[in-house]
């Protein structure tokens, strides 16, 4: 891995027309600029990772196994509902 | 009906899709989709699969299905997690990337974690084999 050390307001090129350019940092993040030509995909990396998931999560849904899965589901004690809030409706407690 | 303005990882054309529930395999939710007949995703109540879960949506996603702030209990928002099942038969909810819909606006967003805190193969398993993990 080329390793580049660079400042806020400071830019990388990439192949003569993909410019990276660090916008500011903190102490934990740090924000990039990325100028590039539009036919360039740029996702965050994690995007492509979700990607594969969904793509392996949309194959056949194997209907014998959703039987077994809401036993399994319903061997957990049912978490305490709100009056008149159907259970799937709502949003985990500790947000 | 409900839009994904952005589409979905690995399916961004895929806008709209129908949320089909069925009486008798609560609380699963079928998300059909309508472009393309193949394509339907199997998803649970994230509160049925970590009751515990904290959510951490970040602006953009907020913004792109009408939402202001993180919502909370009593706002029209709903969080689900897509199930996906591994070559040995074990289903894994997708707890980096869930899916969150405002049912006001009748828009849905899958909102990627920019964190490590959750996984995105998460198995199903019975509440005291977790506790009993943990």
């Amino acid at each position: 891995m080329l390793v580049i050390r660079r400042r806020a307001g400071e830019s990388i090129l990439i192949a003569g027309d993909i410019e990276i350019e660090v916008l500011e940092t903190s102490p934990t993040r740090v924000k990039l600029g990325i100028r590039a030509p539009k036919d360039v995909d740029i996702v965050r990396k994690e995007i492509g990772l979700i990607a594969g998931e969904n793509l392996s999560a949309a194959r056949d849904i194997p209907l014998d196994l959703l039987t077994p899965m809401l036993a399994l589901l319903d061997s957990r004690p049912a978490p305490s509902q709100g009056a008149g809030t159907p259970a799937h409706s709502r949003l985990p407690r500790h947000l | 009906m409900i839009a994904f303005p952005a589409g979905l990882p690995g399916f961004a054309q895929c806008r709209r899709f129908l949320p089909l529930e069925d009486a008798s395999r609560k609380p699963l939710m079928f998300l059909q989709s309508l472009e393309e007949p193949q394509l339907c995703f199997l998803t649970l109540p994230i509160s049925a699969v970590d009751p515990a879960y904290r959510l951490k949506i970040n602006a953009e996603d907020l913004a792109l299905i009408g939402l202001e702030k993180q919502p909370g209990p009593g706002d029209p928002a709903e969080c689900w997690v897509i199930i996906a099942f591994g070559e040995d038969h074990i289903p894994f909810a997708n707890l980096l990337a869930p899916l969150l819909i405002n049912r006001a606006t009748a828009l849905a967003v899958q909102a990627v974690r920019d964190d490590s805190v959750y996984s995105c193969r998460h198995p199903l398993r019975p509440l005291a084999e977790v506790s009993a993990c943990s």
